[in-house]
């Protein structure tokens, strides 16, 4: 991943990443990140616990660690300031479901690899970037940075770039591009059949 | 929010097969014996593809992604439409391998040309959505009809709603309501909130407010929270359906507990002017009340 294109990255989620926050210290982030790895490590490490059992228990650990309200708003971007009432609220709740789908179904396979934090800085005003080194039984490691701030006294995360690319800034532009044909209510109408995708199917 | 929907498998060959040589052993003795063998010939046949595509499916179950897809590869190279099918997800959902949505798209096509109903439904989603892939709403239509055609309620929902908007085909509002009608029948709650829908504006039919609630009291039962506003105010109003304050401020509850801001509005309204035992009997039943599983 190109070196510009991350920090562009970066700056494009400050603007909307501010306000209403103090300022995390480098120590509580990467306690915060330790701690959810150990919790994701228990969870994905337990043996005999089916797979589905697994993925509600990331699901879990995700929407209660995840600031789930601003990332989807900032994934919305501009259209969210155009959005009604009504259509932020479906919006929110579907990008939620969305979001949590993906990424429990992603991780919820990992046989619980050992996660190491490999260093933490600030980024933007007031958050931290915490990087891990995921083991994997074959392969290189997975390079991960989590975003992380502190709101009244609780950490969430913000964003995560695997291998140098932004989960909300690709989620961002995935988007736009619906938006663009769309407008928000198709987004909104695509985000609900989205969830009606089949999984892996038995005989 | 969760999917209820009905389920659209059926019962698979084996059990078919069982039921039948029962029967047959108990009337005529010889000709079963004859029929046994070959059927146990053709079961050994068959049991080495299947025993692989349950070791990947165990394996898969099991988070041993690596396991399941050697096993569902082979088979898949061999044309078996729901290995390459799940092979298709296991790219699309990054579940072992790296995502990598073209990879997912070329295992479904071969699927989807083998009448898999379930890849030609994930075609439609993929071309509609667009991520690692341009949006193609014309792709998407065309493989959303090949599904809808083999009875997947969900796709016939998705086509019905290409209709209703005009994407990837000419708008037309009776083939949407064609096709939403279908899944609402087969039981899709966003089907039947749309049917609803469709019915209170008279969009390609008549207007019909006894349908409109009949459909949004459909969705509701299912939990759906914007369902639940709808057939709350209509009950309330006797709009369509006889009047029923007590239902009426139940489903209103129901869909404030979703979430639903415009229900709470609703139900503050409503509460307010209801004598005291009105209301708690509508909460009493919004308490007990359970979505189905």
């Amino acid at each position: 991943m190109n070196y510009r294109l991350l920090i562009a990255s970066f700056m494009l989620i400050a603007a909307v990443y501010s306000g209403g926050a103090e300022a995390a210290t480098k120590e509580d982030a990467t306690k915060f990140v330790s701690n959810l790895s150990s919790q994701a490590l228990k969870t994905l490490g337990a043996n005999n616990v089916p797979l589905n059992q697994k993925e509600k228990n990331v699901r879990e650990l995700l929407s209660h660690n995840f600031d789930l309200n601003l990332i989807g708003r900032y994934v919305l971007g501009a259209a969210w300031r155009k959005a009604s009432a009504d259509q932020r609220s479906q919006y929110q709740s579907l990008f939620k479901e969305f979001v949590l789908r993906t990424y429990s179904r992603r991780f919820g396979g990992y046989a619980g690899q050992a996660f190491t934090v490999t260093g933490a800085k600030p980024i933007g005003k007031k958050d931290i970037l915490v990087s891990t080194k995921i083991a994997r039984p074959s392969g290189p490691p997975i390079l991960a940075g989590w975003r992380v701030r502190e709101k009244n006294g609780a950490h969430k995360i913000l964003d995560v770039v695997v291998a140098g690319v932004s989960m909300v800034v690709t989620q961002r532009s995935e988007f736009r591009a619906v938006i663009s044909k769309q407008g928000v209510g198709g987004l909104i109408e695509t985000l609900r059949m989205q969830v009606t995708k089949f999984s892996a199917q038995s005989k | 929010m969760c999917i209820f929907m009905k389920k659209e498998n059926s019962q698979g060959p084996i059990s078919q097969i069982n039921f039948s040589l029962r029967k047959l052993t108990l009337r005529k003795p010889l000709l079963s014996l004859a029929i046994v063998s070959g059927l146990l010939l053709a079961n050994l046949i068959q049991t080495p593809a299947l025993a692989d595509f349950e070791a990947g499916w165990t394996a898969y179950q099991n988070g041993n992604f690596a396991k399941a897809l050697k096993e569902w590869r082979v088979l898949a190279k061999k044309g078996d439409a729901k290995a390459q099918f799940n092979l298709g997800v296991m790219y699309d959902e990054g579940r072992g391998v790296k995502e990598d949505r073209q990879k997912a798209i070329n295992w479904w096509v071969k699927a989807a040309e083998r009448k898999n109903k379930e890849a030609q439904h994930n075609l439609g989603m993929t071309y509609l959505f667009g991520s690692g892939v341009n949006i193609d709403y014309v792709k998407a239509v065309s493989w959303l009809k090949k599904a809808s055609n083999q009875g997947s309620a969900r796709s016939q929902y998705s086509l019905g709603k290409m209709y209703s908007e005009g994407l990837g085909v000419k708008k037309d509002k009776t083939e949407a309501f064609n096709w939403i009608m279908r899944a609402a029948e087969s039981g899709v709650y966003q089907a039947q909130y749309n049917l609803g829908k469709i019915f209170r504006d008279g969009r390609g039919v008549e207007r019909d407010a006894k349908k409109a609630a009949q459909w949004f009291l459909a969705a509701a039962k299912q939990g759906y929270a914007k369902a639940q506003n709808h057939i709350g105010v209509r009950l309330a109003r006797g709009e369509g359906i006889a009047k029923n304050e007590v239902e009426a401020l139940k489903w209103l509850m129901l869909s404030e507990k979703s979430g639903h801001k415009l229900a709470g509005q609703n139900r503050k309204a409503l509460a307010e002017s209801l004598a005291p035992e009105i209301v708690a009997k509508a909460k009493k039943l919004a308490g007990e009340w359970k979505a189905p599983k």
